[in-house]
């Protein structure tokens, strides 16, 4: 019954959305990002930066519990499989996924971005550009154009039906594509069943991702002497990360673009200042000096543009009396 | 169905997308054939240079280009003579037959905005009609942007233990969830080494 409400307001809000017009691009943004979350949906899409890789998403609520599965479909086998919180991954028994398996992020696994609205409208322009057809449904295509050169711009097409996410680019400052993703085929609604959201793979190990860590984290000591208007930290940990060292942490968001601050000891190698980018993400190091005036590694990773990376990372310092400010 | 009219119809779904088709289930079909055959894949790249061509996209490095970096490999490279032109072509070449390494360095001045760069707005202008070119409309759009010198493997598994970490503090924060596909796409690497 719930889904049948669902599907109806889905649709109500659609129409009213072409033939009024009274729906803002703003609105389809946010039904979007709802719709990841509620709608059920079974589908292959396409990701390309530098390489090709095609990947089956379902994704089935069930009594409210969210039942999300990811399945490679190039390369080595490999499916991950979200039951509410419960992530775990399943590939060959020496796939390097394992390893990374209390890294994986969470889902929505489809979702290209949630927007944080309020205050949008100061740094994109969100319009509005009519409809196509994509993965052969029809689509209402939005532009979100950056008004400054530290963000990257958008197009996203999204289902007029359910609000899902068929197609979105990622340009960079001169037009060109960063970064293309695509539902080539897609199902939706009760056709779904949990059965699709179960993995199918066979002869393969299973690895569970650990809860994650409780308790007040430390404040990061590390701070930003600049980052673009708008941008404001949602995530900041004095310690813990992608590896066994200790390492600093801050995220940051202007409601559509991220990046993340990293800070540790200087490893004995490291190349250090380099920028890099894959598809739409830019990454750039630099050594800094932290406590003790030791040399600290400062990397910042995001869908920024290099040079706006670049400038982050040389206004990061080390600046313990400022730890738990809010920048 | 033969091997040959199998293939000659994944030519003419490639054919029809160098003619404007946005991505279909065709076209990710056509791309999977593509990749796994030689001789479609040699054809897809000449399609792409036949496009480049005619859009202008094509750049030689026989003068540097003005995003080359100095002291970079790609400055430094670009600012010798080079004996013949060399031809640079599209990215999306390059990401339907690549299979080489998973991160790559591009060059800083690479991405140094210009201004009045026609795919921003001001802030206080209304927003012109005709700013980003989209996938729909776009023959004007080069597909997907590489310039690349490879990392060690040390920094190189530092720069996907980032990325992931990235992705994963995105999702958790609920600010914006980034595709899986982003950083798995390559085989992801476990955590850094101690060195």
């Amino acid at each position: 019954m719930m889904r049948r409400v669902r599907g109806w307001l889905a649709a109500a809000s659609a129409a009213l959305a072409v033939s009024g017009g009274a729906a803002m691009p703003e609105d389809w943004l946010q039904r979007m990002d709802q719709a990841f979350r509620t709608a059920d949906y079974d589908g292959v899409f396409s990701y390309l930066d530098r390489e090709l890789s095609a990947f089956r998403i379902v994704h089935k609520v069930v009594d409210g519990v969210e039942h999300e599965r990811l399945v490679y479909l190039d390369g080595a086998r490999r499916e991950i499989i979200r039951v509410g919180d419960d992530v775990s991954c399943i590939a060959e028994a020496g796939d390097e996924l394992h390893a990374v398996i209390d890294q994986l992020p969470d889902g929505p696994y489809a979702r290209a971005f949630s927007p944080r609205l309020q205050g949008l409208g100061e740094h994109y322009d969100v319009r509005l550009k009519g409809q196509y057809r994509v993965a052969g449904r029809t689509a209402i295509r939005l532009a979100i154009t950056p008004r400054d050169e530290n963000r990257y711009g958008y197009r996203v097409w999204l289902d007029q039906d359910t609000a899902l996410l068929l197609r979105s680019e990622l340009h960079d400052q001169a037009g060109r594509r960063l970064e293309v993703f695509q539902f080539t085929s897609l199902r939706t609604g009760d056709d779904v069943t949990v059965a699709d959201a179960s993995p199918s793979a066979t002869g393969l190990v299973t690895s569970r991702v650990p809860p994650a860590a409780s308790g007040p984290l430390a404040p990061p000591a590390w701070r930003a002497r600049w980052v673009p208007s708008g941008f404001r930290m949602t995530d900041g940990r004095g310690r813990g990360g992608a590896t066994s060292r200790q390492v600093s942490t801050l995220l940051f968001s202007d409601g559509i673009a991220t990046f993340s601050v990293f800070v540790e000891a200087a490893p004995a190698r490291a190349s250090a200042p380099a920028t890099t980018r894959r598809g739409a993400t830019s990454l750039h190091t630099r050594l800094a000096r932290g406590p003790e005036r030791r040399s600290h590694l400062v990397t910042v990773v995001g869908e920024v543009p290099a040079a706006t990376a670049q400038r982050i990372a040389e206004g990061i310092h080390y600046a313990p009396e400022d730890a738990g400010k809010d920048k | 169905m033969s091997q040959a009219s199998t293939s000659d119809g994944v030519q003419e779904t490639l054919s029809a997308a160098m003619d404007g088709e946005a991505m279909s289930d065709e076209l990710h079909g056509a791309l999977d054939a593509a990749s796994r055959d030689d001789e479609l894949r040699a054809k897809w790249e000449r399609m792409h240079l036949a496009s480049a061509v005619m859009r202008g996209a094509l750049t030689t490095s026989g003068s540097p280009p003005a995003s080359a970096p100095l002291g970079t490999k790609r400055g430094r490279r670009a600012a010798k003579p080079s004996r013949r032109p060399r031809l640079r072509l599209g990215p999306a070449v390059a990401a339907v037959v690549a299979v080489l390494a998973a991160l790559t360095v591009v060059l800083v001045a690479d991405l140094v905005q210009e201004e009045g760069s026609p795919n921003l707005v001001a802030a206080t202008a209304p927003a012109p009609t005709a700013s980003m070119p989209a996938a729909a409309e776009s023959t004007d759009v080069q597909p997907l942007l590489q310039e690349v010198v490879e990392l060690g493997p040390i920094d190189r598994r530092r720069m996907n233990a980032y990325m992931l970490q990235h992705a994963r503090y995105n999702a958790a924060a609920g600010t914006a969830g980034i595709p899986l596909a982003r950083v798995l796409g390559d085989p992801p690497t476990a955590e850094l080494e101690e060195e």
